[in-house]
């Protein structure tokens, strides 16, 4: 036996030891079973994603039987990918129009088997106002438009030029349509006549850069300002029926307020502190009283260090409260349930940042 | 989506393992311009920097050879690697970053050194390698695992080291030449020039280049096929190099490079469209002297200027980041006789960033003391300590590592080699606005590696390679960028690596035929096993954009003035979330290198052919960002002596 051939040997026996080895390459995460007919006590789960890698999804979850379906537009549609960064879901007659913020799209879905019907290209679509079933408000990010479109024939029918940057969160009250702009220039919020589309009332707030509102049982909107990283510190202000400013509450410095929601008495007004830097301090779920003249200092449901919340909603039956981790946008989140006091009922799995919440 | 990919894996390892039972010896081939000839191996001085050449026998160091260099010399280093090496290459597509990934370390533990001197962005702490030509490279050094001890904070996965010819000097005077024009798919023109001057004195060598691609190909989204567009490459280069030899002991070097890049980003599947641009603006000046005598002394002092201008319409971006690196060194080696190598190290390094994100007011000075030992007292033994003391601004490190390499028989030898490493936070990742985090403290570990290898019959017509390096490495306080509206670094995971990589070469001489066929393969393992994310989902998990499987092949010819490779690649699967739970498919691509030369009188033309992606499979190495399908370089080179 010669030494090269026991030299070739020892390569082939190093060689077989190397596959025997290797961990199996192929993923095994199971997935959330996808969809099956839902038809009444849906949530519909906007799961944005993490910027810049297309990887949004939709979950559903039947809050009455607590059951989840997972990733239901690439159930529904062949596979086929939503887009960067889902933002909102709203319903319009038989239809769902989903604002793919960074896929410059808005998808609409058929509510019953939730396949695409059409997309509407719109530039960073934020939210949807549904004025009637034939016209709804468009806002937009990096922009100074609102959009027009007829959800009918899903065609962008006009804009409204807004006075400053990044038109954000909208609501109708009292006939108007009420629009915050997200931009830190901007001290107030602005009515648009629905009839005509043209800007009505321009309404100065004590604060900068609105983005979130909610309308409390006594019609009394409640405006969420502020862009604590960019020096705009926090701030509630309440509008009266008339327009006039009932009072105005200032949040800590750098504490950073977002995505107001009543419940569903409209006595009191739930919202999220988010603090990104891994501690508890300001983090978590705060609920004021809607007759409160100050904010809560304590969190009615607390994050824990490394955890904020980004998606909250209050299911219409129970009240009960629903929170989204996104955990980093780094991997899948997961929506917990809580009680209005404040005990989690449950928790499950959903797909990437769990942003926003829209109860069917 | 959930095909079998794992037969695939399975069959591509078999191959390799195939390869690596028949494998032999290619690398450090030597060859010239006026021939391809491929000459037996032989122990040379692979580097200029005496930190790869001596004080790393227990490191696995592969040297790109000479020939490969010129299969690739019209393209990117990031091309090269990934055809080439098992190095991770993070490509988001044409026109975009493209960084290194070494034994499942992130971009930023993953460092390029450019004549010693780091390349890595003061700001950002990476390089992108997509920018670093071929062409203006005479060699590249691929160093993997950890060596902080020696080259300092970032260095744990791997180091990649590119360097230029040292000046040389001759008696007598003389010019040479070097033109090259490529043309390619896509609308890719090149032009570049080089000239050298030696005398007994003076060395100059000047570089000049440009290239142009409209990168106008098509691709797949959703089964339609697209053009690509917004997707415009202008690129110019210029380097220039002078050495002065006072007298025998003192040579004097100034190197100036200069190199601007304009690129338009094209979409990414996900997007409607693209208006994203970005131009890159580098000047990297260097300045050496070095005295050679019974104390080799060598000073160097540089200055790296990164200017990146980035431009979105569509998102209202206009910034504009420049970083600033000043860094100078001096090292002083000694040999005692003939078992005692002493190499002193003294670096200093200042890095500052203009941009109105992160304040210029903020700097990162480091500087550091380190002490480099090799032994060879013992027959067939070579043992290197290395000892680091850096200061990085007001916390200090110390760094031990030890390598040693021993010969058990003529055919067979062994190395092994543990470091102390670290990583300090990047400027970006402390005093970004919004979201850095001055209160980052530095990733560490401890990194172990070791292996064989096996040469055989090195003169013989028939002679093989074999080379098996294992490795093993724990980083403490990993650091991910975590957040929503506002993205925050923080120390959150402890992440294990480890994994095996073998290199398998054969090569065969029949008559007037050369033969060769290898294999490089590397198996990955990089997983997180502590986290401070309440109901993190990532323990246990593959880290994302690691592959586990990653291997390339070669098998070809040279007869005469032709040399031809094919080289096939493979890539696993690439997760995008720290959870595994959305990942990227396998993919591999086929490519044809072919050389042609062809004297004409005291001249050498060069004609070169590549085939990228020869089966045109669709793939992305990054999600939604997708690659060029089959796509063609053609290039001639003339050296004009």
């Amino acid at each position: 036996m010669g030494r090269a051939y026991i030299q070739n040997i020892i390569v082939v026996l190093f060689s077989i030891s190397l596959l025997s080895a290797c961990v199996k390459d192929k993923p095994t995460v199971p997935d959330v079973p996808a969809t099956q007919p839902v038809s009444t006590h849906k949530l519909y789960i906007a799961c944005e994603g993490s910027l810049s890698n297309g990887n949004s999804s939709l979950y559903l979850y039947n809050y009455a039987s607590q059951t989840e379906h997972g990733n239901i537009y690439e159930a529904s549609n062949g596979g086929a990918k939503l887009g960067d960064v889902l933002q909102s879901i709203t319903r319009i007659g038989s239809r769902l129009f989903l604002c793919i913020n960074n896929s410059d799209k808005i998808v609409v879905l058929d509510t019953a088997s939730h396949k695409q019907v059409g997309t509407i290209s719109i530039t960073k679509p934020r939210y949807i106002l549904r004025i009637s079933d034939d016209k709804a408000y468009v806002s937009t990010l990096f922009s100074n438009k609102v959009y027009i479109i007829n959800p009918q024939t899903m065609q962008v029918t006009g804009s409204i030029a807004m006075p400053y940057q990044n038109p954000e969160a909208m609501l109708l009250r009292n006939g108007k349509a009420y629009i915050c702009q997200w931009d830190t220039a901007c001290g107030n919020v602005y009515t648009v006549d629905i009839s005509t589309d043209k800007l009505l009332q321009t309404i100065p707030i004590n604060s900068r850069a609105p983005h979130g509102m909610a309308v409390d049982k006594g019609n009394n909107l409640w405006i969420l300002s502020g862009n604590v990283h960019k020096g705009k510190r926090a701030a509630f202000t309440v509008l009266k029926p008339d327009d006039e400013v009932l009072k105005t509450m200032y949040f800590a410095d750098k504490v950073d307020a977002i995505k107001p929601v009543c419940n569903n008495a409209k006595d009191a007004v739930y919202f999220i502190e988010v603090d990104y830097s891994g501690g508890t301090a300001n983090n978590g779920v705060y609920k004021i009283n809607t007759t409160d003249n100050t904010l809560p200092q304590t969190a009615l449901i607390p994050a824990q260090s490394f955890q904020y919340f980004w998606a909250l909603g209050i299911e219409p039956n129970t009240g009960n409260i629903y929170i989204g981790d996104p955990k980093g946008f780094i991997q899948k989140g997961s929506v917990q349930v809580y009680t209005t006091d404040g005990k989690q009922q449950r928790s499950f799995s959903v797909g990437v940042g769990p942003g926003n919440f829209y109860f069917d | 989506m959930f095909h079998s990919p794992f037969t695939v894996s399975r069959v591509v390892v078999s191959l390799f393992a195939v390869l690596l039972s028949f494998s032999q010896a290619w690398g450090q081939s030597r060859d010239t311009l006026k021939e391809v000839r491929v000459k037996g191996r032989k122990k040379t001085t692979t580097s200029a920097d005496e930190r790869i050449n001596t004080y790393a026998p227990g490191q696995k160091i592969t040297t790109i050879d000479s020939i490969t260099l010129q299969q690739y010399q019209f393209q990117s280093v990031a091309n090269l690697l990934t055809q080439q090496s098992p190095v991770f290459i993070k490509s988001y597509g044409v026109n975009s970053l493209a960084t290194l990934s070494f034994r499942g370390a992130s971009t930023a533990q993953s460092q390029v050194y450019w004549n010693g001197v780091p390349l890595q962005n003061a700001a950002l702490g990476m390089s992108d390698i997509s920018l670093l030509p071929v062409a203006l490279m005479q060699r590249v050094h691929i160093v993997y695992g950890s060596s902080a001890a020696m080259w300092g904070s970032g260095n744990v996965g791997g180091a990649l080291v590119v360097e230029n010819d040292k000046p040389h000097f001759d008696s007598i005077a003389a010019f040479s030449h070097t033109a090259h024009a490529v043309t390619g798919s896509f609308g890719q023109y090149q032009l570049g020039l080089r000239s050298v001057f030696t005398s007994n004195k003076w060395y100059v060598a000047a570089n000049l280049m440009g290239q142009s691609a409209r990168n106008n190909f098509t691709y797949n989204d959703a089964d339609t096929v697209k053009r690509m567009a917004n997707a415009q490459l202008n690129s110019g280069t210029g380097m220039l190099q002078i050495g002065y030899k006072a007298n025998r002991q003192n040579t004097i070097g100034l190197t100036a490079w200069y190199q601007q890049y304009y690129r338009e980003i094209p979409r990414a599947l996900f997007e409607a469209q693209s208006l994203k641009n970005q131009r890159d603006e580098s000047l990297r000046l260097l300045a050496n002297w070095e005295r050679k005598g019974k104390l080799n002394t060598l000073v160097r002092v540089s200055y790296i200027r990164d200017a990146l201008h980035y431009h979105d319409t569509l998102a209202l971006l206009n910034t504009r980041n420049v970083a600033n690196q000043l860094y100078a060194d001096a090292s002083f080696s000694y040999q005692a006789g003939n078992s005692h190598k002493f190499m002193l190290l003294l670096p200093v390094t200042i890095a500052w960033v203009d941009s109105a994100t992160v304040s210029n007011t903020n700097s990162q000075n480091r500087m550091a003391v380190a002490v480099n030992y090799l032994f060879t007292g013992i027959r067939h033994l070579q043992i290197a300590a290395n000892m680091r003391g850096e200061q990085v601004d007001d916390n200090s490190f110390l760094l031990p590592g030890i390598n040693a390499a021993y010969a058990l028989t003529n055919w067979l030898s062994v190395k092994a080699n543990v470091q102390r490493t670290y990583r300090v936070p990047t400027l970006n990742e402390l005093y970004y606005n919004p979201g850095g985090n001055p209160n980052l403290k530095p990733e560490q570990g401890w990194s172990v590696d070791g292996g064989y290898a096996i040469r055989t019959m090195p003169r013989s017509k028939l002679s093989f390679q074999h080379e098996l390096s294992m490795f093993n490495r724990v980083i403490d306080n990993w650091i991910l960028w975590f957040g929503g509206a506002i993205w925050t670094p923080h120390n959150i995971a402890t992440v294990h690596s480890r994994g095996v990589e073998t290199d398998n070469k054969l090569s065969l001489h029949t008559g007037k035929w050369q033969w060769h066929i290898g294999a490089t393969t590397a198996y990955v393992l990089s997983t997180t096993t502590a986290s401070h994310i309440a109901g993190d989902g990532s323990i246990g998990k593959q880290i994302p954009y690691a592959p586990r499987y990653n291997g390339q092949a070669n098998i070809g010819f040279a007869i005469g003035r032709l040399y031809a490779n094919y080289n096939h690649t493979y890539t696993g699967y690439r997760f995008i979330t720290v959870d595994e739970s959305q990942w990227l498919m396998p993919y591999s691509t086929g490519n044809m290198q072919l050389l042609y030369t062809l004297p004409l009188q005291s001249n050498t033309l060069q004609i070169s052919a590549q085939c990228n992606n020869m089966w045109n499979r669709t793939y992305a190495v990054v999600n939604a960002r997708p690659m060029p399908g089959i796509n063609w370089l053609l290039g001639a080179r003339l050296l004009i002596n």
